[in-house]
């Protein structure tokens, strides 16, 4: 479980967020949209202790990640708006790197690489460079490298954009298999009708704040792309 | 309460104008000349080692006399500040160096020597000989042959040893009244001090701001460092213009001292580039905290540079070190009382500019607003 | 420290790939020799400047601005592939994260090192006598210092813009006196005479050492931060 508590961010004078509040339990998947600028990428940053809130604070499991962010990261894992892979390295040498890196056993990485390769669907190509990947590939590897380490919360921005129909699937399937592990997941999002499908519940943020929230049943009923819509409207903040 | 800053503000103002005043009448008229080189006997004793007298403690390391001058007057009169410079400069230009020459030191009155040269006839003289790396020269001063606290005003030098002068009489050198250039040091040192100040005061901010995550603490930071190199800029022009006097050239590349500072001016222009090259005020201060903090080691370096163990050497004056014994009561007092003005300046200039940085963040502040509104 | 090796491993490994950093600094002290060559060629043929004298300058000029070089790639290379925040995600400490850069960055810049000593007896004819290896031991030592700091100093740099030409501003003043003067100097000595006269200058260069890994080890937190 994760909790933003009145997060309030400021660049310099300006409020990109303004005492926000959210919470995704245990097993939840939370969409979060929004017009761009909105401060959607700032929020995910806050939460995966990227950035530092100016006042408010995170709570995972009920203790602030900024007590000790070391061992908060090991609990989250994210896909950003990039895809944090080493173009010179391979598929296996890039999750390699990582699995080491949060400290996972050297010895179980021989299988658990190759699982998690085949999960997203690049296993024949993982002793391949990034370099030569394209961006859905990339992207596919992204999502192996931020559940390599089980995390408790995951965080994605955007993470449809450039992933085919199949990759799409792929990773429905997968933040099912996450979310029925226990995983608290935020997925930001432009697209309502993938959404739609995967959601328990849509926040959608304007001006720092969430403005509207759908559950389960009022995104069933189409409420949320017509709302969604609406705030979009509003143009960027 | 902002009524009373900015009566605190006025009344800081005048007080460091009168005190700058002060400082300037003192300088000017009230502190003598001091004497450079050897003062009193008992001063000469203290470097005297048996037979041998460290001659470095007085004169650095090297000097030359005027080679062609034996056949002139009798006595040359040099400031010990000249041998130092000209000992240095003609040594690239030594040829004829007779380099295992042993000399005869006598001390002497020269208050009673006619007819002195010009010291300040300047390198330009020809033929030279330098005593090469010998720090410590034979001489037949002894204990025995100066009572403590005579009147012993320089040195008489010769070549050879004892009486057997084989170049015949080739100069003394002792007390000399530095030139009035000398005056600007009642300047140059306390605003070397206030620069230093400055500097600690922006590793105190940034330290402070990187704890706290206060602008306020930013904000003392980088105003200290802005006025420690208007500060830092005084010194190194100032300097100059005495050490032309003094040593015969505006600057010294060789001398710790000076490029130390130098590099500490640069430093802190850095630090200042630093900040105009990121937008992001939170940015701007976190990351330009940290150079503020790694600045901050070129202070010692630049301030101790003339006491430790040098890398290189400086002839630079160590004033603190020496300040007990070789200033005269008045120039002492010229020089707390400089040193007590440019302090309070630099507090009252460390309050407008923090003053100006809040009106400029509040200006933005409005700006946006404005900006909202539409 | 575990992550600190983790990091470097993978600093060199990605390095020997691309060979980016090494290429380009590989050309810039092949470079920096030949402009030595060719620019003191009338000093060093009438005798003007003992080669010693010229070769201590130059071979720290060369390790520095090559080091500048590949300090700054190793930084600006995470920051513009938009790998850094990946490093900042890991359950590693940001200091950790400096030992690791510092590491790879000195054994790349170590490395050049060693072929810049190389070009320079190439192209003056030069001969180190027995004291290549104190010659060596030296551009090690002072490249330990120079990295310690230079890493500190490029991540700070690749936060703004125009990071290329603020590095150099920032670092140079703060390691002319920390590095390039007793490194100069003791290296002047050790092929004149022996490494034994410039205890002084080792020390020197030692105690900074010390001082720049205490400040990058505490401070390096606060400058990746985003
Ligand atoms: N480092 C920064 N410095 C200054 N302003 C920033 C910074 N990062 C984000 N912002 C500002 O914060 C606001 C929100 O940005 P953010 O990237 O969170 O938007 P977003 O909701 O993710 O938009 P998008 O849908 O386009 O991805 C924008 O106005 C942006 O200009
Ligand atoms: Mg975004």
């Amino acid at each position: 479980m994760i909790d933003a508590m009145t997060v309030t961010k400021r660049f310099g004078r300006r409020i990109v967020l303004n005492g926000l509040d959210l919470k995704i339990g245990d097993g939840e998947i939370i969409a979060l949209m929004g017009p761009n600028g909105a401060g959607k990428t700032t929020l995910l940053r806050i939460m995966s202790t990227l950035a530092e809130p100016t006042r408010g604070d995170v709570l995972l499991d009920g203790k602030s990640v900024y007590d000790d962010p070391v061992i908060s990261r090991r609990s989250i894992g994210v896909v950003g708006h990039s895809t944090y892979t080493y173009d010179d390295l391979t598929a296996l040498e890039n999750l390699r790197f990582f699995w080491s890196l949060y400290g996972m056993p050297r010895k179980e990485f021989e299988a658990a690489g190759k699982a998690l390769l085949q999960r997203v669907g690049l296993s024949h190509r993982m002793n391949d460079r990034v370099a030569v990947f394209s961006k859905g590939m990339r992207q596919r590897l992204a999502i192996a490298r931020a559940i390599l380490h089980s995390p408790k919360v995951l965080l994605l921005d955007e993470p449809f954009s450039s992933l085919d129909e199949k990759g799409n699937e792929v990773l429905a399937q997968i933040l099912a298999e996450e979310r029925s592990r226990g995983c608290s997941i935020l997925i930001v999002t432009h697209d309502v009708q993938r959404i739609s499908s995967l959601a328990d519940r849509a926040e959608v943020l304007v001006r720092g704040k969430i403005e509207r929230s759908f559950d389960r049943a009022s995104i069933a009923r189409g409420e949320l792309e017509a709302g969604y819509r609406a705030s979009s409207d509003g143009g960027i903040v | 309460m902002r009524m009373d800053r900015k009566k605190l503000g006025t009344i800081l103002v005048v007080v460091s104008v009168v005190l700058i005043l002060m400082t300037v009448y003192l300088a000017v008229f009230f502190a003598p000349l001091p004497q450079t080189g050897v003062k009193s006997a008992g001063e000469i004793l203290s470097s005297v080692e048996g037979s041998k007298l460290k001659v470095a403690g007085f004169v650095s390391a090297v000097y030359s006399i005027h080679f062609g001058m034996l056949d002139g007057p009798d006595e040359v009169i040099f400031s010990l500040a000249d041998f130092r410079d000209y000992g240095r400069y003609l040594q690239a230009n030594a040829t004829h160096s007779l380099n295992q020459q042993w000399w005869t030191v006598r001390p002497i009155d020269i208050k009673s020597i006619s007819g002195g040269l010009n010291p300040r006839m300047g390198p330009n003289l020809g033929g030279v000989i330098v005593v090469g790396a010998n720090l410590s020269m034979d001489g037949i001063v002894t204990s025995n042959t100066i009572a403590p606290n005579s009147n012993v005003t320089g040195f008489s030098l010769s070549s050879g040893s004892g009486n057997d002068i084989t170049f015949g009489s080739v100069g003394s050198f002792g007390l000399m009244t530095a030139p009035v250039a000398q005056k600007i040091f009642y300047f140059h040192m306390p605003s070397a001090w206030a620069c230093y100040l400055s500097f600690g005061v922006t590793l105190v901010g940034s330290a402070l701001f990187l704890r706290t995550r206060d602008h306020k603490y930013d904000r003392v930071a980088y105003s200290s460092a802005e006025i420690g190199i208007v500060f830092a800029t005084i010194a190194i022009t100032t300097g100059p213009v005495w050490a032309r006097q003094e040593w015969g050239v505006y600057w010294r590349w060789d001398d710790m001292k000076l490029v130390t500072t130098f590099v500490l001016w640069l430093v802190y222009i850095g630090y200042l580039s630093l900040r105009a090259a990121i937008s992001e005020p939170s940015a701007k201060a976190r990351v330009s905290a940290v150079y503020g903090i790694l600045s901050f080691i070129t202070v010692p370096m630049s301030f101790l540079s003339s006491r430790v163990a040098p890398l290189l050497q400086s002839s630079h004056p160590q004033v603190i070190a020496t300040s007990s014994g070789s200033l005269s009561p008045q120039a002492g007092m010229t020089i707390g009382i400089a040193v007590v003005a440019f302090t309070v300046l630099f507090i009252t200039m460390l309050i407008k500019r923090v003053e100006i940085a809040e009106a400029e963040e509040e200006l933005e502040e409005l700006k946006r607003k404005i900006g909202d509104e539409e | 420290m575990r992550a600190a090796l983790i990091i470097a491993a993978k600093d060199l490994k990605v390095e020997l790939r691309s060979k980016e950093m090494l290429s380009a600094m590989f050309l810039f002290s092949l470079l920096i020799v030949l402009a030595f060559r060719f620019g003191f060629s009338n000093a060093v043929n009438s005798g003007a400047v003992g080669l010693p004298e010229l070769a201590s300058s130059a071979l720290w000029i060369c390790f520095s601005f090559a080091a500048i070089l590949g300090m700054y790639t190793s930084f600006a290379k995470e920051k513009d592939r938009e790998t850094l925040d990946g490093l900042l995600l890991a359950p590693v400490d940001r200091s950790d994260l400096y030992l690791g850069k510092a590491l790879s960055n000195l054994i790349v810049v170590f490395f050049v090192d060693l072929l810049s000593i190389a070009f320079f007896a190439l192209f003056f004819s030069f001969d180190y006598g027995g004291q290549a290896l104190a010659v060596v031991a030296l551009a090690l030592l002072g490249s330990v210092t120079l990295v310690l700091v230079g890493t500190l100093v490029a991540a700070i740099s690749v936060n703004t813009r125009a990071r290329e030409a603020l590095l150099p501003i920032l670092l140079i003043p703060l390691i002319a006196f920390s590095v390039i003067v007793p490194s100069v100097t003791a290296t002047k000595n050790a092929m004149v005479g022996g490494i034994g006269d410039s205890v002084q200058q080792i020390e020197s260069v030692a105690a900074f050492a010390a001082i720049f890994a205490v400040l990058g080890y505490l401070t390096f937190d606060f400058v990746l931060e985003g």
